[in-house]
């Protein structure tokens, strides 16, 4: 990189603009993956745009019971959201935010946008928002130790919370990154992804019954430019953790060099990879039921064992994950 | 720099470990079976790459035997079984999956901190292989004391089985003995499993004529 | 006399007059002007404890010495400012300010005889408060910490017609003297041992000490203290005394008052004695834990507002002390960095808990005194009733659940940090502990979080949920003023905590004796060392800045198409009668999830029984049960009825062995292998 700031800032517009785009697409492509496994056609892959598009033009409606924390909170969520971005090194090493922000702001920047959903869910004083709100909240205060300790562990060899000193060191050891406490690393951040996405078995994003929805429940009463908010910033919620998942487990590819060409190609690995994990996570879903609420408690604590049986392997086997 | 296939090797001992975790959360027999047979299956190719590295072709053997009963036979026997005898599919436990997950940190960090010293004395340069075959050991003891039914009880013995099958590779690369001890194991597991299945043949027979008996009362 | 000792003497003068002017004759005119008064003086205080914090210092004569006589009033009194002082004085005056300011308008509702009283009560609070802090010597810190006690014991009881409300204060009144005499136990050991009884005097003979008498002072110091900080297992008469007293009260003493408690013990643990062996840490360390996920599970079960908030307290009280104990452990394993980093946590920590917590409170006094009620399933609605106090309370939540980007964000991610830095020890018990105590901190914050969308989402939001809710009144501007002055500090603070850390750079390096610089670099969190090198690796003012980015993003998308029309109706209805209150989610609806997961903890009370139909003809359809479920802290029990159920447990205990189940005999086996492999691993051979 060069020592003026104009390479970092072109990178971070890049990667807001990578995800802002692609988002959309990943969202397009899990569901056709699902849908095919199941032996249905499917949306078209363009259709998250449109509906993006459509509910962007729609007129607004608002319950009247509600306040200004229901008017807001869909901006406030995003931004949260949008601001989580740069925190993931998307493409190239390092990561144009530099010292900046490390992976516990993300899990901040992530409950500052769960917080203020929560919250719009009681606002309009609907008993589903109510609902969806409590299971959302308890869900997410289960996992937060969760986030942390997968930090720790994917943290502790590289000496740093911050995901691009990780994904660097990845990038520099090549093979020998891949140990036996990285896996049960991975192990756990994918559990720990399922629960922050709200896939299935954890949540089930297509359904719309009022006994089992929890993410759908809350945004329930919105339509219009703030439903166009809301999804779009769900878009970004599972690129930017699918993301992370793929910098700390797979850093490979990422360029650690400014060539422009390099560069060009990173982008294109990342992009790549991010679809391959998507089509994966979307024939996964096709096969699972949902599970009861409480098991997710179970799935926490087995995804907080591994991680912590990751600190404890990495303090066997020395150097660490 | 530890050389490839001893990475490798570590790996597919942490997926060992990894499986015998996720066997502690499953509450269905048939997804408990699936987990085994892909532990059994890192353990075949633990077998495998140690065969590989350290020249000692009498373990592919003992991992081609691994595969072909641990992975194949064992588990479709015991499919078998449920889907026969309609044995009921839930696992009954008298500890919580969550209380089960802990225990299963705690026994690694147990075996972590018990072992630990003694790993470097190992025949394979790896010092998380010895820690993890006795964390599996341990883990399926736990399961066979904590689960109610035959069946999950035969799983913790072969996940038990499978720790001392990791663990002898650690410490010996498994020369001739152990290619016997392995077998002999297998054999007894295999006697019991069909033990338990022709008891349960006899109860469901047995069953199905008192039902009858009792649909003639009508 | 030189200007910050002018000062101090100004502060606590103006403290002084505010009170007699509050005590005086009544009149509405004289109660304003006492709280106006002592806020100014509050506010002096707090400039003082600043010039202090950058480098004055108040004149310094060697006390008890032949022929050292002062000309200076202040040492004569035995007043002694360091930085430690500094920075508590700091953190008691600029919530004391606003909490003053605040209760002018707060406090309408009482007559002008009572409300006076309430006024020079407060104030005077406020000057025992300061005089804690810059006490410099044995006696007067004694004097003005009893006198600390018994102003607020009567402020508690400020409202003696009611009889919880005298409970409360007799219990409060009966821990507080424990409290006080395990902290003269602890002075006097440390007193008669070193020969001194001033502050300097001690820390210079603390190292002569015996290990046994350093164990106990530290001892009697950790119960004393944490008594009144609220530490669990001896925060007991916290949930009962806050709720009791009049809300600026409780916000004056939850927000500002137990710190003094922390003050205390970090005085005698790591100014006076130095710091200790490794198990004081892991004792404060494990009391922190304790205290922080009791305190937030304690306040989800609550739906009282007000004690719901004090569980809060305990709960951060705990957070604090986790530092505290991180900074001690660091300290005793040899590395000041760290120790600094941790104590660097704990101070932030401190003063943001002394900033939204009285926010806090006051909100809630202003949701409990419009409405009448402290029960949060009868209040909802109020933010259209009371917006200002809503937004305040809104902040103020976002704070202490650990959100960017305000206050409780930062303090929280240093002390994450200081737990990860826990790797580079090489100690295996600290790597383990922490890693441990990181895991409980985030199921802490993650709680906290979720406590506080149900305590704002059910007392402001949606629809009333009680006619007084619905009939709620405006609350006087200056309650609104002095919650407008918290917020603010609770989001510069997490902006720019730089500035805080600034000033608290000079107490981290007395302490822990590490190189904390000072400076403001770009934002970022440069002044405290990186136990890895480099900076810190967060910019609070780059975080606020990315979140101010991405709002203009959404503003942009909200405007990429031709504005729509924009319109309100009721609530959706699935087609049936138009949703009233009822309907809504109850708070012990909200918290039942986290109820049921945690059965075993909470151990509820529970109780269904028949009542009978609302409406007399639906008699032969429906039936009507009413359920109930009481949870109380295990610990109430615990006096009374441990040793006779005790004994039982343990007979039936031991029948329980013989149950003839091959399970429970192979459970046997079980557990004598893991004992028999921890008996070798403990006799044989050293740990890794």
């Amino acid at each position: 990189m060069s020592g003026s700031f104009l390479a970092p800032a072109l990178a971070l517009v890049g990667e807001y603009l990578l995800v802002l785009g692609l988002s959309p697409l990943l969202l397009a492509v899990l569901r056709r993956v699902k849908a095919r496994t199941q032996g249905r056609i499917g949306p078209p892959l363009l259709q998250p745009y449109r509906d993006l598009w459509k509910w962007m033009g729609k007129d607004g409606i608002y319950a009247s019971s509600a306040s200004w924390i229901t008017r807001y909170a869909p901006a406030i969520s995003f931004a949260a959201l949008l601001a989580a971005v740069p925190l993931v090194p998307w493409f190239v090493l390092p990561t144009p935010l530099g010292p900046f922000g490390d992976l516990i702001l993300l899990v901040g920047l992530l409950g500052l946008s769960r917080f203020v959903i929560a919250l719009a869910a009681l606002d309009g004083g609907s008993t589903f928002g109510g609902m969806g709100s409590s299971r959302e909240m308890w869900m997410g205060a289960l996992a937060e130790p969760v986030f942390l300790l997968v930090i720790f562990a994917f943290g502790s060899p590289a000496g740093s919370t911050q995901a691009g000193a990780i994904a660097a060191r990845g990038v520099a050891l090549g093979i020998a990154y891949a140990n036996p406490p990285l896996l049960l690393a991975i192990v756990a951040y994918v559990l720990l992804l399922l629960v922050e996405t709200g896939r299935l078995p954890v949540d089930n994003p297509a359904t719309h019954l009022e006994l089992t929805m929890v993410h759908e429940a809350m945004v329930l009463e919105y339509t219009g430019r703030d439903l166009a908010l809301i999804e779009w910033g769900r878009g970004f919620k599972l690129a930017i953790m699918f993301g992370l998942l793929i910098a700390l487990a797979a850093p490979w590819g990422i360029s650690t060099s400014g060539t422009l060409l390099l560069v060009g190609l990173a982008v294109g690995i990342v992009v790549g990879k991010l679809l391959g994990a998507h089509v994966l996570v979307g024939r996964l879903e096709a096969r699972v039921a949902k599970w009861r609420l409480f098991r997710v408690a179970d799935l926490l604590t087995l995804a907080a064992v591994f991680a912590f049986g990751s600190l404890a392997l990495a303090y066997v086997i020395g150097g660490g994950a | 720099m530890t050389p490839l296939p001893v990475q490798a090797l570590d790996i597919a001992a942490a997926v060992v470990l990894v499986t015998a975790w996720v066997s502690l959360l499953h509450r269905r027999i048939e997804a408990l079976v699936d987990t085994y047979a892909i532990q059994s299956a890192a353990v075949a190719l633990t077998a495998g790459l140690v065969a590989y590295e350290y020249r000692a072709p009498d373990l592919y053997l003992l991992a081609g035997l691994t595969v072909a009963v641990n992975v194949v036979a064992l588990p479709g026997l015991l499919r078998r079984v449920v889907r026969v005898l309609g044995v009921p599919r839930m696992v009954n436990m008298y500890a919580s999956v969550r209380e089960s997950a802990l225990i299963g940190l705690a026994l690694l960090l147990l075996s972590v901190w018990v072992v630990g010293p003694i790993a470097p004395f190992a025949e394979i340069p790896s010092a998380g292989l010895l820690p993890i075959a006795v964390a599996v050991v341990l883990i399926g003891f736990f399961l066979l004391v904590s689960r109610r039914k035959a069946i999950t009880q035969v799983v913790g013995l072969l996940v038990m089985n499978n720790g001392v099958f990791l663990a002898g590779i650690a410490l010996t690369y498994g020369l001739g003995l152990l290619v016997e001890l392995g077998l002999a194991a297998n054999l007894l597991v295999l006697a019991i499993v069909a033990r338990i299945f022709l008891q349960r043949m006899k109860e469901s027979f047995d069953h199905v004529d008192a039902d009858a008996l009792r649909a003639l009362e009508g | 006399m030189n200007l910050p000792e002018l000062l101090l003497l100004v502060a606590l003068a103006g403290g002084s007059a505010a009170a007699i002017l509050g005590f005086a004759r009544p009149g509405a005119a004289r109660v304003r002007a006492s709280f106006l008064v002592g806020a100014l003086a509050s506010a002096v205080a707090a400039g003082q404890a600043v010039l202090v914090l950058i480098g004055m210092a108040l004149p310094t004569v060697a006390l008890g010495l032949p022929g050292t006589i002062s000309a200076s009033p202040l040492l004569a009194l035995g007043i002694q400012e360091d930085p430690l002082s500094a920075f508590f004085l700091l953190v008691v005056s600029v919530s004391g300010a606003a909490i003053l300011l605040a209760s002018v308008g707060y406090t309408e509702r009482y007559v002008d005889g009572r409300r006076g009283l309430l006024a020079g009560g407060m104030s005077l609070f406020w000057v025992a408060m300061a005089l804690v802090c810059v006490a410099g010597t044995v006696f007067l810190f004694l004097v003005a910490w009893e006198a600390m006690t018994l102003i607020s014991y009567f402020l508690v009881v400020h409202d003696h017609e009611s009889e919880p409300s005298r409970r409360a204060g007799l219990l409060y009144l009966v821990m507080s003297h424990a409290a006080t005499g395990a902290i003269l136990v602890s002075f006097v050991l440390l007193a008669t041992g070193t020969g001194s009884t001033s502050w300097t005097g001690i820390a210079a003979g603390a190292g002569g000490l015996s290990p046994g008498v350093r164990d106990a002072a530290f001892l009697a110091a950790l119960v004393g203290f944490g008594t009144k900080a609220g530490m669990v297992p001896f925060h007991g008469w916290l949930p009962e005394a806050h709720p009791a007293a009049p809300t600026n009260v409780s916000a004056l003493m939850s927000g500002v008052m137990i710190k003094l408690g922390l003050f205390g013990l970090l005085r005698v643990a790591l100014d006076l004695l130095g710091g200790g062996p490794s198990w004081w840490a892991y004792l404060v360390l494990a009391l922190g834990g304790v205290s922080a996920l009791g305190g937030v599970l304690y306040a989800i079960a609550e739906h009282d507002l007000k004690r719901l908030l004090a569980y809060h307290s305990v709960e951060n009280i705990g957070i604090i002390l986790l530092g505290v104990g991180a900074a001690m452990l660091f300290q005793s394993l040899g590395d000041p960095v760290l120790a600094a980093l941790a104590l660097a946590a704990a101070l932030l920590h401190t003063w943001n808990h002394a900033l939204f917590k009285p926010l806090l409170f006051l909100g809630a006094g202003a949701a409990v005194g419009e409405t009448g009620t402290r029960d949060m399933e009868r209040m909802g609605g109020l933010i259209r009733r009371m917006p200002g106090v809503a937004l305040g309370f809104f902040v103020g939540a976002m704070a202490i659940s650990a959100l960017p980007p305000f206050n409780g964000f930062v303090s929280e991610w240093l002390l994450f940090q200081s737990f990860f830095a826990g790797f580079t020890t090489g100690s295996v018990l600290a790597e383990i502990s922490l890693s441990l105590l990181a895991g409980v901190l985030a199921l802490t914050s993650g709680l906290a979080a979720y406590c506080f969308v149900k305590a704002f989402g059910i007392t402001f939001l949606a629809r009333p949920r009680s006619e007084a809710a619905a009939r709620a009144g405006r609350p006087p501007a200056s309650l609104t003023g002095g919650m407008g002055i918290l917020a603010a500090f609770c989001l510069v603070l997490g902006v720019a905590p730089i500035l805080a850390l600034d000033l608290a750079a000079r107490p981290l390096r007395e302490l822990t004796g590490a190189a904390v610089g000072s400076g403001v670099s770009l934002g970022v969190l440069s002044a405290l060392p990186n136990p890895s090198g480099g900076s810190l690796p967060l910019a609070p003012a780059i975080v606020a800045a990315l979140l101010a980015g991405g709002l203009l993003v959404a503003w942009i998308v909200r405007r990429l198409r031709r504005a729509p029309a924009v319109d309100e109706r009721p609530l959706w209805d699935c087609g049936l009668d138009a949703p009233t209150s009822r309907m809504e989610y109850t708070a012990a609806g909200y918290a039942q999830p986290v109820e049921l997961l945690l059965r075993d903890v909470y151990r509820p009370t529970e109780r269904a029984e028949e009542v009978p139909p609302v409406r007399p003809s639906w008699g032969g359809l429906a039936r009507m049960q009413r359920y109930t479920v009481v949870i109380t802290e295990p610990i109430r029990g615990w006096a009374y009825e441990g040793v006779a159920s005790g004994t039982v447990a343990l007979s039936r205990a031991i029948s329980r062995f013989q149950s003839g189940r091959i399970h429970a005999y192979l459970g046997y086996i079980f557990v004598t292998l893991i004992g028999l492999l921890l008996l070798v691993r403990a006799v044989g051979g050293s740990g890794p």
